[in-house]
C-alpha cells in the first residue's frame, strides 16, 4: 500500500486511547493519516457530508470506539449505518461491550479489543484493500450489488432503479466479472463480509424465535 | 470447554437464566473435543451437544486450532468463543466458523448470545439432511453444477432441493439462503477478497463508494 495515503477517522473521546491507536498504526512515515473526532453531532454531519462539510472527503475507514459508561458508541454506529455507502467501520471494543456479533453481523467490517491493538494495522489494511475492489464498479453497479445482496429479485431491483430487467442482468454480469466472483451467493458473501449489507434479513418463522435485542450492554 | 473450573462455574451461572438450557452437558478439555463430537472412546455415551462454548485461555491458548478441529466434524454444533485474551480481530474467529465472540469477564450477555445462536438453528428442523448439505454448498457460493458434481446428482435435483429449501424455510431468494446459512453457522465467511495490485492511489472521484 505504499504511495497511497489511507485516511483513517478515529471516533473516540479518550485521548489516551487515541494515542494508542496512533502508535499502533505507526509513525508519521506510515501511509495512515489519522483524523480524530469525538463522536458528537458534527461527526455525523461530516460523515453525512452536510454543511459545512459538503465537500469533505469521507475517510477510507472509521475506527469507532465503544467506551463505557456514558459514551454512546453503539448509537454512533447505528447512525453511521444509516448513511448511504458509508465508509467501512472497525469497532474498537472492550470487555463490557457484549458479543462481537452485535456489530459484525450488523455491518461492521471488523472488531478489535482496545487493550490489544497489535493487529490494528493488519485489520485496517485488510478492510481498506477489500473495499478497493469496489472501485472497479460504477455507482450503478454498486447499487445493484447491494440490492442483490439484500435479496431482491431481478424484477424488484429493476423497479427500484427504474431500469429494465435486462439492464439489471447486464450490470450483474459485469460486476461479477469485475469482482471475479462468479455466483450470486458469492456476491452476497462478499457484500456481507465487507459490511456493505448487514447479515439478515431473517424470515418470519425464525425471527419469532429470536429473543428481543437487549437495549444495550449494561456497562456501555 | 474450559480448563479453569472457576470460569466454568461463571458460565454455568450465566446460563442458568436461559429457559430450556440444561447446565452444560459436559466440560471437556480442548484436545478431547473431536472424540466427544464423534462419540469415540471414552465418550461413547456422550450426549450430543447443541452448542459449544469454547474458552480461549492463556497461556498457550489453542482457540483457533480447536475451532478448526470442531469445524472438521460434519454437522458440528455452533460455537461461541469465550475469550480471556484479546487474540487479534474478532473476525478471525467469526470468519473461521464461530457464531459469536465474547470476553469472558463480561458474561452478562451470554444468555442472549446463546438464545440467538440456538434460535437460528430451529428452522433447520423443517428440512432434510440432504437439503442442509445443499444449503451449505449454496452458502459457500458454489454454482449449481458444482453442487451437483459434489453431491453426484443432476442439476435438476439441486434446483429441486433449492426450491424446496426456500419453501420450507420461507426464504424467497438465493441471497436470503446465503444470509440464513451464515446466520445458522452452516458456513463461515471468508476473509474478503482484496485487490492484489498495490498502485498509487487514484483520484478520489468515487471516494464515497470506496
Amino acid at each position: 500500500m505504499q504511495n497511497s495515503a489511507i485516511e483513517v477517522l478515529i471516533i473516540d473521546d479518550n485521548p489516551k486511547d487515541v494515542q494508542r491507536a496512533r502508535d499502533a498504526l505507526g509513525d508519521g512515515a506510515s501511509p495512515y493519516h489519522l483524523h480524530v473526532m469525538v463522536g458528537g453531532e458534527d461527526t455525523l454531519t461530516y460523515l453525512r457530508q452536510q454543511p459545512p462539510f459538503v465537500h469533505a472527503l469521507p475517510p477510507d475507514v472509521i475506527l469507532l470506539a465503544l467506551n463505557p459508561p456514558a459514551w454512546h458508541g453503539s448509537q454512533v454506529f447505528d447512525e453511521i449505518r444509516q448513511i448511504d455507502f458509508h465508509p467501512p467501520i472497525i469497532i474498537l471494543g472492550q470487555a463490557g461491550n457484549g458479543p462481537a456479533s452485535r456489530y459484525l453481523h450488523t455491518g461492521a467490517a471488523d472488531y478489535l479489543f482496545k487493550d490489544d491493538l497489535r493487529s490494528l494495522r493488519f485489520a485496517v489494511e485488510q478492510v481498506v484493500m477489500s473495499r478497493r475492489l469496489l472501485r472497479k464498479l460504477s455507482r450503478r453497479q454498486l447499487e445493484v450489488l447491494r440490492l442483490i445482496a439484500e435479496g431482491l429479485a431481478t424484477r424488484d431491483i429493476a423497479a427500484r432503479l427504474e431500469i429494465s430487467g435486462k439492464t439489471v442482468e447486464a450490470h450483474r454480469g459485469e460486476l461479477m466479472r469485475r469482482l471475479g466472483i462468479p455466483t450470486v451467493a458469492g456476491l452476497v458473501r462478499y457484500a456481507i463480509r465487507i459490511g456493505l449489507v448487514p447479515l439478515g434479513p431473517t424470515h418470519q418463522d425464525f425471527s419469532a424465535f429470536l429473543p428481543p435485542e437487549p437495549t444495550e450492554p449494561s456497562s456501555s | 470447554m474450559d480448563d479453569r473450573p472457576r470460569d466454568a462455574q461463571g458460565v454455568r451461572d450465566a446460563l442458568r437464566t436461559v429457559a430450556g438450557v440444561n447446565s452444560p452437558a459436559a466440560i471437556i478439555a480442548s484436545q478431547h473435543v473431536v472424540a466427544y463430537l464423534k462419540n469415540k472412546s471414552p465418550f461413547e455415551d456422550a450426549v450430543p451437544a447443541d452448542l459449544i462454548l469454547l474458552a480461549v485461555n492463556p497461556p498457550g491458548h489453542h482457540g483457533r486450532g480447536t475451532l478448526a478441529q470442531i469445524r472438521s466434524v460434519a454437522h458440528h454444533p455452533p460455537v461461541i468463543i469465550l475469550s480471556r485474551v484479546t487474540d487479534g480481530p474478532a473476525s478471525r474467529y467469526l470468519d473461521t466458523g464461530a457464531s459469536d465472540y465474547m470476553m469472558k469477564d463480561d458474561l452478562s450477555q451470554l444468555a442472549h448470545a446463546v438464545r440467538r445462536v440456538m434460535a437460528a438453528r430451529i428452522p433447520l428442523n423443517a428440512v432434510t439432511p440432504r437439503q442442509i448439505e445443499v444449503l451449505e454448498l449454496i452458502g459457500k457460493g458454489l454454482k449449481t453444477q458444482e453442487i451437483a458434481a459434489r453431491l453426484r446428482v443432476s442439476n435438476k435435483t439441486v434446483e429441486a432441493h433449492r426450491a424446496s429449501l426456500m419453501g420450507r424455510l420461507g426464504i424467497d431468494s438465493v441471497a436470503g439462503l446465503v444470509h440464513y446459512a451464515i446466520r445458522a453457522d452452516l458456513v463461515e465467511l471468508d476473509p474478503p477478497p482484496a485487490e492484489k495490485v498495490t498502485s498509487a492511489r487514484p483520484a478520489r472521484r468515487r471516494a464515497l463508494s470506496a
